[in-house]
């Protein structure tokens, strides 16, 4: 066993032992809470090209900003639909009350067709006259008086006596 | 389980438990009424036909009605459902040629004609169409009885009924007649009559 001599193993130099973290300390200044680069201090201070880097980035921040007041469309799209209808609503009534008047109007003015039917009363009476003696007609003929009641509805062969 | 809501159970279902019952019972009775009242309606009609009997049903005839009792009663059930169709229909046309009279009776009063005949005509039209309903509405509530009364078990009054129903029968072929007469011969003379006074002039709207 003691022929083997090993040999004595020392530290590698590239293999770190891990070190305990030591807590840093706490900073007593307060964290600085980073300037906003839009206002105009900051502006002033900025090189034309950061402008433009910033600028072109508020363009973006803006952009997505203004997604969320795409939900005002649902709303716009409503009103405009109540608007569409009262619309059609209005002209709707405006052409009924068109046709109205248009149809009242020669009742309005046809005074002479009235003054000539009254003028023709006897010829009114003599229709009207007419129309009931044919309407009797016609009901009379839907009644039959030798069917409706036979002579033998109940005699006592028609009822099985 | 809440409290409040074993309260509100309770207070749901213990009026139920009252209000079914009492509500089954009800109806019960009132369908034995309704049934007795009826009975008791039938019984009077058939006193009233048994009534009008003018001549004693011999033991023959009511032997031979027992006998045929349920062939006889097929036979008027059938006439009974004719009549209420003939009922309705006939009504209906009596009513169409009252009101049509009547409306023109109202024209012709608004243009200053003279209706009086007119109007005593149509007036007695209607009398005969209202004993014309009044023969109708007892001669089919004799069908309807002869429907119902056991011939098997009270022959008389079956016969009775059929008795009533024949009489009946009798005046309104007598009345219907009449009224169709009525009709041809005076209502509608008397309009062609109006019609050529007032085509000839002797008689003018809104003169007199």
């Amino acid at each position: 066993m003691d022929d083997i001599k090993r040999p004595q193993q020392q530290p590698r130099p590239d293999v770190l032992t891990p070190q305990p973290l030591q807590a840093q300390p706490a900073p007593n200044q307060p964290l600085q809470q980073p300037q906003p680069l839009d206002t105009p201090a900051a502006v002033i201070g900025q090189t034309p090209q950061e402008q433009k880097q910033h600028s072109s980035m508020n363009h973006k921040m803006n952009k997505q900003t203004n997604k969320p007041k795409r939900k005002k469309g649902p709303i716009i799209a409503i009103i405009l639909a109540i608007i569409v209808t009262a619309g059609l609503i209005g002209a709707a009534a405006y052409v009924y009350m068109q046709s109205r008047s248009n149809t009242d109007a020669p009742v309005a003015t046809d005074t002479s067709q009235v003054a000539d039917d009254q003028t023709a009363d006897g010829q009114l009476e003599v229709d009207d006259i007419d129309a009931t003696i044919s309407e009797i007609d016609t009901q009379l003929g839907t009644i039959n008086d030798s069917t409706d009641f036979g002579a033998n509805d109940l005699s006592d062969s028609n009822i099985g006596l | 389980m809440n409290k409040r809501l074993k309260v509100l159970i309770a207070a749901v279902l213990l009026p139920l438990g009252v209000l079914i019952p009492f509500l089954s019972l009800e109806s019960h009775y009132s369908t034995q009424t309704s049934a007795q009242s009826t009975d008791s309606a039938l019984e009077q009609r058939k006193e009233q036909y048994r009534a009008k009997l003018q001549a004693d049903i011999s033991k023959a005839q009511q032997d031979r009605l027992k006998l045929r009792c349920s062939v006889v009663q097929a036979n008027v059930k059938n006439l009974a459902g004719r009549l209420g169709e003939i009922q309705t229909k006939r009504t209906t046309a009596y009513d169409a040629i009252l009101g049509e009279l009547n409306a023109l009776l109202t024209l012709l009063d608004t243009q200053g004609v003279d209706t009086t005949n007119l109007k005593t005509d149509v007036t007695s039209l209607s009398d005969k169409v209202t004993t014309y309903k009044t023969q109708m509405t007892a001669y089919k509530q004799a069908v309807d009885d002869m429907t119902v009364i056991d011939c098997s078990q009270d022959p008389v009054s079956f016969q009775a009924a059929l008795s009533v129903a024949r009489s009946e029968h009798d005046a309104l072929v007598t009345t219907t007649g009449d009224i169709r007469t009525y009709i041809t011969n005076t209502i509608k003379p008397a309009l062609q009559t109006m019609r050529t006074q007032i085509e000839t002039g002797q008689i003018t709207g809104g003169t007199q």
